[in-house]
């Protein structure tokens, strides 16, 4: 295990979120999320006439004697519900200053423990290029070491592809589950398409967009030589107060576009400033009550 | 174009120091960023090194160097000539006379004069050739030929105040020679005009080109004073006159004091543009320094005082040189003018007599030789020759005249007073030759000059080129009114050891020789109230002094004996300021363009400013970077 990355601090405050999740998430959300637990598992949920082809065990028939019309009941199916955190290890992520890929690390790490915790599976993807191996479906409170490992032995590098990544996930899984993706989310009309793919197989989705005080804010001014950290591409720029007006309000056009995007779908975003620990965070996601829906 | 202050081009070193900045600027600040694209969507295509980035860049660069060199430019205070000025030869003709001492805005007009010179010095846009010429006490060269501005600029400075006249003619004139064989010669006289005289000078030499100075006209001043004792009544007559050069009449005070005691006010008034004169009888037989001054507040303070000398009054004493059976015609005529010859103290001698008379001892006023054949020399300061033509006075006898009448020929002359001639004649004259310059009295019909004055500042000489006793009754009774005249004005101006009345910067020589022994005279000069003692040594008994820089009175002493000069303005040409208007189409000195009606350097400074404001904006608004 890492010990700068995920000390004891950190485990103590996975416990904590652990236990936060459980009492506004899975604990008040119980009957409206489909889960495999025990005891739980086949709910009543409406009627509707009968059609041909359906199964006569499900004809409500007492309805049918004092009504006379064939009704079938029907029931909540019972499904597991797995947790896929896909962790964005592109170059672009160790920018920053605190790094947001560290950052992400940590959420991913926090969201799979308390997956582990709570829900059926729980995996943690790196993906850049395409989607990588990773720390695939894991339960129980005792992969919780095997899981910082696995996540801090990721380093950032390379380049992102968003919908390939996303593309390999769907071929890896069999049915939906809830899929995270922590990211920059530069690149937004392949990150659109991505997100489409995994809403199209049913995957609920939430998305964290990691971003760094510096690019909220970029602190330069004058004349700089821009390098992109993923393609060494570069570009000289005269930064005036100007740009940077424009540049602020394009950043925050971008964010607005990712989150309106979600909002759409009903899907979760949140903007994950690397200088918010990321507990609070976390705990802020949770109350909000978008994680699961 | 040329930079009348080139040491501005020193700041083009700061044109290397600005492509120094851009070359560092150049070497930008790498900056890691997440995603360019993302900024390059801001700002358009980038590419590093491209075309137009370049052309931005360098257009910033020349924008920058371009701002530098029109601040140099305008620093430097630039003129510009468009092809259109030529290089002269030109010679500055300052004039430095008393009028130039009028106050103009708490400056003199000399100091008017001065800024001129270096307006018009630098702000000629070619390569001229100057030379700057005083017209002052001397006519001076003060800057010779150059071909810098700043040479003209220091000579001008380096011209001190001159309180009396100036000859501008005269310095035109020597311009004008000055400037034979040159290139395109050119005369510019920076004056005030000097009382109308430079219009004329103007109108005749087409090299002559008047820059005017100064604007008021508000002066008076006592433009001439003079004393004559009136030996007669024992009184001084002071003739005083007045101009008054403004377009305002003026009521003022003259006030007259004798030996710094005021003996006199007189309330004046005088029209515009008007004179004033009046004589005024005065009982000092002892004499006395007189100061006249206007009690009145003008441009120029210079004339509004003058100084004169009131001789005492004595008989004057006369030495007759004459053959004895000639002598009672002569003795008879001076005996009649007791009280103005001193009968007791005139003598008569016998030309034989001539080489052991005691010059200093007998000390006559004034000496009449009745001789065919005069001295070659005489240590007299008065003389009146008769049918004798001295060789001191430059005229000579080259035949004789027979019977030819007499004709007045100056009447306006002192020693023409009273005068009727008409008819007189004589048997017969000398046909003289004149070899210096001398006023004729009496001159034949054909012009030959009978009776003649010659002026010298050490003696006067009036010269009959006849003998008197062979002339007839019309003359002869004219005769002693001419030698009354002789005596009166004669011994005036001749007994005196020096002139008694000179203008500013005229050189005083003495009249009379100083006593043997006498190596030294010492003059006081009592200018603004402060005496100041010169030592004079003289030569061969004569002496002259020049310190006459300043209106005051002077005194000498010669041995035991004293004399007085007065030094005065009192001059017309310089009261009258008025200041000379040039005409639409006089000639001009060409002078420097200016641009869009601006000075050169203004719109210079200008336009870099603008070009900052532009290139701040085009940064801004990213056409340059």
């Amino acid at each position: 295990m890492s010990e700068a990355l995920f000390d004891k601090d950190f485990l103590r405050t996975l416990e904590y979120l652990e236990l936060i999740a459980r009492r506004l998430v899975f604990g008040r959300e119980h009957a409206q999320r489909m889960s495999s637990r025990r005891g739980a598992s086949i709910e009543f949920r409406d009627f509707r006439e009968y059609s041909p082809g359906d199964d006569p065990r499900t004809v409500d028939w007492s309805v049918y004697a004092r009504l006379g019309e064939l009704v079938v009941k029907l029931y909540r199916q019972e499904q597991e519900l797995d947790l896929w955190v896909l962790l964005d290890r592109s170059a672009s992520m160790s920018f920053g200053e605190p790094d947001k890929f560290q950052y992400a690390q940590r959420l991913a790490a926090a969201l799979a423990y308390i997956g582990m915790c709570n829900m059926d599976s729980a995996s943690v993807l790196p993906m850049a290029q395409t989607l990588e191996r990773g720390f695939v479906r894991m339960r129980g409170r005792g992969a919780i070491f095997r899981l910082l490992d696995d996540i801090a032995a990721i380093r950032p590098g390379g380049t992102t592809d968003l919908e390939a990544s996303v593309r390999g996930l769907i071929s890896r899984t069999r049915r939906p589950g809830l899929v995270v993706l922590i990211s920059d989310f530069y690149g937004l009309q392949g990150a659109q398409r991505a997100i489409n793919q995994l809403r199209f197989f049913k995957h609920q989705i939430y998305a964290i967009q990691v971003v760094s005080p510096w690019e909220l804010d970029p602190p330069i001014r004058g004349e700089h030589r821009l390098v992109d950290v993923e393609s060494q591409d570069q570009s000289d720029l005269v930064i005036t107060d100007g740009l940077l007006r424009r540049y602020r309000q394009a950043f925050d056009d971008f964010s607005v576009q990712l989150r309106r995007y979600c909002l759409r779908y009903s899907i979760g975003c949140s903007l994950a400033p690397t200088n918010t620990p990321f507990d609070e965070f976390l705990t802020a996601v949770l109350q909000r009550g978008g994680l699961v829906a | 174009m040329i930079l009348l202050a080139p040491v501005a081009l020193w700041l083009s070193l700061v044109g290397g120091a600005v492509i120094a900045l851009y070359l560092l600027k150049i070497k930008r600040q790498r900056q890691t960023v997440p995603s360019l694209e993302f900024w390059r969507s801001l700002t358009g295509p980038q590419h590093t090194r491209s075309l137009m980035q370049r052309l931005k860049r360098l257009l910033s660069l020349l924008l920058w160097l371009l701002i530098l060199l029109l601040l140099i430019l305008s620093i430097g205070n630039p003129v510009f000539t468009f092809g259109k000025i030529k290089p002269r030869s030109i010679i500055v003709v300052l004039d430095n006379s008393a009028s130039m001492q009028t106050i103009e805005d708490d400056t003199t007009r000399l100091e008017r004069a001065v800024a001129d010179v270096r307006r018009m010095t630098s702000g000629r846009p070619v390569r001229d050739e100057w030379l700057l010429i005083e017209s002052g006490r001397d006519i001076r060269v003060t800057q010779g030929w150059t071909h810098r501005a700043a040479d003209m600029i220091d000579g001008a400075t380096t011209i001190l105040p001159h309180q009396g006249e100036t000859d501008l003619a005269e310095a035109v004139a020597l311009a004008d020679q000055l400037l034979e064989g040159k290139r395109r010669p050119t005369i510019v006289v920076v004056s005030d005009g000097s009382a109308g005289e430079l219009e004329r000078i103007a109108a005749s030499n087409e090299r002559v080109i008047l820059r005017p100075i100064g604007v008021r006209r508000d002066n008076v001043g006592i433009t001439q004073i003079r004393v004559r004792p009136n030996r007669q009544r024992s009184t001084q007559h002071v003739f005083v006159r007045v101009s008054n050069s403004s377009d305002a009449a003026r009521m003022l005070d003259l006030v007259l004091e004798v030996d710094g005691t005021t003996v006199g006010v007189e309330p004046i008034e005088i029209e515009a543009e008007g004179t004033w004169e009046s004589t005024l009888v005065m009982e000092r037989p002892e004499g006395g320094v007189l100061r006249a001054y206007l009690d009145v507040d003008d441009a120029l303070t210079l004339d509004n005082q003058a100084f004169a000398i009131m001789p005492p009054i004595r008989s004057a004493r006369v030495l007759l040189v004459s053959d004895p059976l000639e002598a009672f015609f002569f003795e008879q005529a001076l005996g009649a003018m007791s009280p103005l010859v001193d009968v007791d103290g005139s003598a008569t001698i016998d030309p034989a007599e001539l080489q052991s008379v005691d010059w200093h001892a007998a000390a006559p006023d004034l000496v009449i030789l009745n001789m065919a054949a005069p001295p070659p020399s005489l240590d007299a300061s008065a003389v009146v020759t008769l049918n004798g033509l001295p060789a001191w006075t430059g005229a000579r006898s080259i035949g004789e005249l027979a019977e030819p009448r007499l004709n007045i020929a100056l009447t306006s002359h002192p020693l023409m007073r009273f005068l009727e001639l008409a008819g007189a004649q004589v048997a017969r004259a000398h046909r003289v030759e004149l070899t210096r310059p001398a006023d004729v009295l009496v001159a034949s019909d054909e012009g030959d000059p009978l009776v003649f004055h010659v002026r010298d500042p050490r003696q006067d000489t009036m010269c009959f080129a006849f003998d008197v006793l062979e002339t007839d009754l019309p003359f002869r009774n004219s005769f002693p009114i001419m030698l009354r005249n002789a005596v009166s004005h004669l011994v005036e101006e001749g007994a005196a050891w020096t002139p008694s009345q000179v203008r500013v910067g005229e050189v005083i020589m003495s009249r009379r020789r100083a006593p043997e022994g006498v190596q030294t005279v010492t003059a006081y000069t009592l200018f603004d109230e402060e005496e100041i003692a010169h030592d004079i040594t003289t030569q061969d008994g004569a002496f002259q002094f020049e310190g006459t820089s300043r209106p005051g009175p002077i005194r000498f002493e010669i041995g035991d004996d004293l004399a007085y000069a007065a030094v005065n303005v009192a001059s017309e040409r310089e009261t009258v300021i008025t200041p000379m208007l040039l005409p639409e189409d006089a000639p001009r000195l060409a002078l420097s363009s200016t641009l869009a009606s601006a000075p050169p350097w203004f719109v210079l400074g200008v336009l870099a400013l603008v070009l900052v404001l532009f290139e701040w904006n085009s940064f801004h608004m990213r056409w340059t970077e």
